[in-house]
């Protein structure tokens, strides 16, 4: 059976070099080092070149000696267009808020108008000043004198109040309990309930490790201090070093103006680094599947004997390896570029970034499938395709920018690359939270996609939706299939509403919540009564058999998704909340009785209708649910 | 003229059956929310001033202090005066309520019970003294809070460095500080996303749908050629030129009105931009120019994801280079939209573009129209 489709993976290899002439690989290859040369000359201060107009007097005195020093220092930073004015005109100009500059330097003083672009060059002419005390500072080797200050930051593990007592800390204090270490009743406000004696034996070994961890660095000398890697500097050089270090760990030492609060931009710049060769591998292979279709070139694979999802994974292959290497290379060099130095690690790491990449490399490309079988014109697929990157990408970079910060920066599987490129260990756990999800979308997406891989689809120019609509007829072989098919669905409900937190980020706060209820619901519903339309086209009756099995299949999918989704990133006791009573009935009710809505809707008004009254019917649950946090 | 608006017209029609334009602007309002998610996000971390006061109201400091405090070379050796001390001082001051703890164990139940979120150990060092002062900082592990207390105590651990440098530096050789007073400073209400805004943000959106019409023009020049509907068309009495010119209309004529609406949308939502009517022009000059790339690339490759390919590339170095040399299109947009040129500036930055686009069409005509007529008349070449 993989003889066909390994034959199809040649013929498209083949197929494909021959596209790529020597002529456009070498304009290919030229392009990639000028961009190479280019990126290393780039300097954001360009982009941002003379925003800011600033006017210094020009002293034509003996002490001037600071005065030149000054339009030096602004010359450093491309925003500043500088403009020197003899004494008196400068003079003149301080007194008259519409001088046209943002900012007027006379001797030490600087006269800024109240108009927000004037705040905001006073706000970039301190910085700038800053970085200069800093630059001239470190030019004397005198370090106790001119940086004095240094802070040692050190991380505290504390179990938050918020959070569910975990099922490892129960554990653990019930162990304390057994070993003899009986405490007495409990007057732990925070953890009370049943257990609050075991908590509180727990709560008494932590404030100790606490307190022991504060006397470790309070009472020995830093240098002795073994647990950090990074010490006080000694003198001038080291102190050099110190700052050049590397950017990615956790700054744990500096002095106060130096130090950054742990954003990692880096994460996000290789977020870029891997989505760009996807990007490209995407573009090509929905070119491949395009060119299939154009003129009815694909007629002859699909008469071959071969079965089609044979000849899916065949055209798939190729350029799903091409990808993995491109990242394996990428990975490798980035791990080396980072100072690794043992082989065994460098590869050791390579291939779990490769395990951590291969899902999104698969939605990735299964989008690209769907797209372009979906697709009517060129440009209606470049457009898709473009718009599907958008949202991927986004959904990769957003989290990820708070790594080392928050665990829900574990959404993305970015946040797990750029920990294993920090050196840090990935959890199977967390693997599984950041990866399931995009497991089963690509892999639904190209199962749909397989499905409508013949000629009624292939070669013709029906609607978007008629070809979706064939997706789940070809699926729903019968009614029971409904159940199976929102169950499958629940994935790309939860990744939308992901993307939708994102998206609604930026609304003001009652309104975000109340437009990301209404927007999840909207798209609970659509892919929960998608199968039930489907179906009631096709003639089939009972509506409220189907609402039932639809409702019952999202039910289970969504409990799932929370219970491994939760159960993986906080290790806590979900079952407790999932198997109360009174959550677990409303929440079905609620979803049955909606998909019936649409179900028996449809016999007297459109789609459309139907699904935005379903949508009305769930918003105004949740926002009952929630209504204490929105009208708060 | 009257083929290439026929020309025009129905590309424009098929852009409109298929709702392209529709997922154009979807696109374009999923970049900009991906953009304010980004700014908003990040410079809330860059700049504590930018979150409101009630987001901090929870976060208490704990300073837990050795046997000894110095001060101003006066030891304090009553643990009553520790409040007095220059760091409580300062970080009282700040938006962070300290709270001083005698020994360390009291800090640690505090911090483990929630009192506080975060340790600072002060030590014993005299601030005229010679030794390097050595603070040990203690924060949450994976806590959002860990932050924001950082950055709230960059301040005033800023102020007691420059405090303790204004007595040291003294010892140091020929230095002297620029200090610099800025003077009728508004209340500091100013707009902490400024630089982002006008840099980045503006110029994003104002060129995203160029970059989008470069690529538009491929697919809807490749597109005749892959199924080759172009000889249909050519045996009618349309000309080779006035279908390329009627495609490189459509795709450069969509752009001023997504650009202006942009642009009166964002001054709606109170962001101050100057010289709309400048930048639109000036959108639409550079819109033609990639335009016009993106139509002799297809033609050259006559194949649609080699041409695309072709000009993500050609588009990657284009963008790469406004980091580059000042005077970028990036740049000339920002500038005119925060009014930093006039008059005389303004032409001077935007004529040469014009230029370039004169020059970029003349080169086009002449390398691929009045070459490639003659030689698509002699048969289909692939």
């Amino acid at each position: 059976m993989m003889v066909g489709a390994l034959t199809i993976a040649k013929w498209e290899l083949m197929r494909s070099r021959l596209d790529l002439n020597r002529r456009s690989l070498a304009l290919i290859c030229g392009f990639v080092i000028l961009i190479a040369i280019i990126s290393s000359q780039a300097s954001h201060s360009a982009i941002s070149s003379d925003i800011y107009t600033v006017a210094l007097d020009r002293t034509d005195c003996t002490d001037c000696a600071d005065r030149i020093d000054l339009a030096e220092i602004l010359d450093c930073d491309d925003r500043f267009n500088v403009i020197l004015l003899d004494q008196g005109v400068a003079r003149s100009k301080a007194a008259d808020p519409d001088s046209g500059f943002d900012l007027l330097i006379l001797d030490d003083e600087v006269y800024a108008s109240d108009s927000e672009k004037s705040v905001a060059a006073a706000d970039a002419l301190e910085n700038l000043m800053k970085q200069y005390r800093e630059i001239t500072l470190s030019t004397y080797s005198d370090l106790n004198n001119s940086f004095p200050v240094w802070i040692t930051i050190h991380y505290l593990p504390r179990s938050e109040s918020f959070r569910m007592p975990t099922v490892r800390q129960r554990q653990d204090a019930g162990d304390e309990v057994n070993a003899g270490a009986g405490a007495p009743g409990s007057s732990d406000t925070m953890n009370a309930g049943a257990d609050g004696n075991l908590v509180y034996g727990a709560h008494e070994s932590e404030v100790e490790a606490i307190v022991r961890e504060l006397e470790r660095s309070g009472i020995e000398e830093p240098a002795e201090s073994s647990g950090d890697s990074q010490t006080l500097p000694a003198d001038m050089q080291e102190y050099r070093k110190l700052v050049k270090n590397n950017f990615f760990e956790k700054q744990a030492i500096a002095t106060p103006s130096n130090i950054e609060p742990p954003i990692p931009f880096t994460s996000v710049i290789f977020a870029f680094v891997f989505m760009f060769p996807m990007y490209f591998v995407a573009q090509f292979y929905s070119a491949s599947i395009m060119n299939e279709r154009t003129n009815r070139n694909g007629e002859f694979l699909l008469v071959s004997p071969l079965k089609k999802h044979e000849i899916v994974a065949g055209k798939t292959i190729p350029y799903l390896l091409i990808t993995l290497v491109l990242m394996l290379g990428l990975a490798a060099y980035l791990k080396i570029a980072l100072g690794e130095v043992s082989p065994h690690k460098v590869i050791e790491d390579s291939a779990t970034i490769l395990a951590i990449m291969f899902p999104v490399v698969m939605l990735f490309l299964s989008f690209s499938f769907i797209s372009s079988i979906l697709a009517r014109s060129f440009k209606e697929l470049t457009f898709v395709t473009v718009f599907f990157s958008t949202i991927v990408s986004g959904y990769l970079f957003f989290p990820a920018m708070f790594a080392h910060i928050h665990a829900i920066a574990l959404i993305s599987p970015m946040t797990l690359v750029v920990n294993i490129l920090s050196g840090d260990v990935v959890q199977l756990n967390e693997y599984l939270f950041s990866t399931v999800p995009f497991y089963c979308v690509s892999i639904t997406t190209f199962g749909f996609g397989t499905m409508i891989f013949r000629e009624e689809d292939l070669f013709t120019q029906k609607s978007i939706k008629n070809k979706i609509m064939d997706c789940m007829d070809l699926f729903l072989r019968g009614r029971s299939y409904i159940f199976l098919l929102t169950l499958i669905l629940i994935p790309f409900a939860y990744m939308a509403e992901l993307m939708l937190i994102v998206l609604l980020f930026n609304i003001p706060l009652p309104y975000s919540i109340i437009a990301m209820i209404g927007l999840a619901a909207l798209v609970e519903e659509a892919l929960k009564s998608i199968g039930v339309y489907a179906l009631l086209r096709r003639g089939f009756t009972s509506p409220i058999a189907m609402a039932l099995l639809a409702g019952a299949g999202f039910f289970v999918g969504e409990k799932l998704m929370m219970f491994f989704s939760v159960a993986a990133i906080a290790e806590s006791a979900f079952g407790a909340v999932i198997s109360m009573g009174s959550l677990l009935l409303y929440p079905l009710l609620l979803h049955v009785i909606c998909v019936a809505i649409v179900a028996i809707g449809l016999r007297y008004r459109g789609y459309a209708t139907c699904l935005l009254i379903a949508t009305a019917v769930h918003s105004a649950y949740n926002i009952f649910l929630l209504r204490g946090l929105i009208f708060a | 003229m009257h083929n290439t608006l026929l020309i025009a017209k129905k590309d424009l029609k098929g852009l409109f059956n298929e709702r392209t334009l529709v997922l154009t602007i979807l696109l374009q309002l999923a970049i900009a929310s991906f953009s304010s998610f980004l700014v908003v996000g990040l410079t809330s971390f860059y700049d504590p001033g930018a979150l409101a006061d009630e987001d901090l109201a929870g976060i208490n400091i704990g300073l837990a202090y050795r046997s000894e405090v110095t001060l101003n070379n006066s030891t304090i050796r009553d643990e009553k005066n520790v409040n007095e001390t220059l760091l409580y001082h300062l970080i009282d001051e700040s938006k962070l309520s300290p709270v001083s703890y005698p020994d360390y164990s009291g800090a640690g139940s505090g911090f483990y019970e929630g009192e506080i979120d975060g340790i600072v150990l002060v030590p014993n060092v005299a601030i005229n003294g010679s030794d390097l002062i050595e603070l040990h900082i203690y924060l949450p592990e994976t806590d959002f809070k860990s932050t924001i207390l950082m950055l709230q105590l960059k301040e005033p651990l800023e102020r007691l460095e420059r405090y303790v440098r204004e007595i040291r530096t003294k010892r140091l050789p020929n230095y002297t500080p620029i200090d610099l007073n800025i003077l009728n400073l508004p209340e500091r209400s100013s707009n902490h996303y400024f630089e982002f805004i006008y840099v980045a943000l503006i110029p994003l959106l104002v060129f995203t749908p160029a970059f989008i019409s470069g690529g538009l023009v491929i697919d809807l020049i490749t597109e005749e050629f892959e199924r080759k509907t172009i000889d249909l068309i050519l045996v009618t009495p349309t000309t080779f030129s006035e279908l390329i010119n009627g495609k490189i209309l459509v795709a450069t004529m969509i752009v001023p009105v997504q650009a202006f609406t942009w642009l009166l949308l964002l001054s709606l939502n109170g962001i101050d931009i100057q010289h709309i009517l400048v930048i639109t022009l000036f959108v639409t000059v550079v819109t033609f120019i990639l335009v016009l790339i993106g139509a002799a690339i297809s033609i050259k490759t006559k194949n649609r994801g080699m041409a695309q390919l072709f000009y993500s590339l050609f588009l990657i170095t284009l963008f790469l280079l406004c980091y580059v040399f000042p005077n970028s299109p990036m740049n000339v947009v920002t500038r005119l939209a925060i009014d930093s040129i006039s008059g005389t500036g303004i032409a001077l930055s935007v004529i040469p573009y014009l230029l370039i686009a004169s020059l970029v069409y003349a080169a086009f005509r002449y390398l691929t129209l009045t070459q490639y007529r003659s030689r698509y008349r002699s048969g289909y070449r692939r």
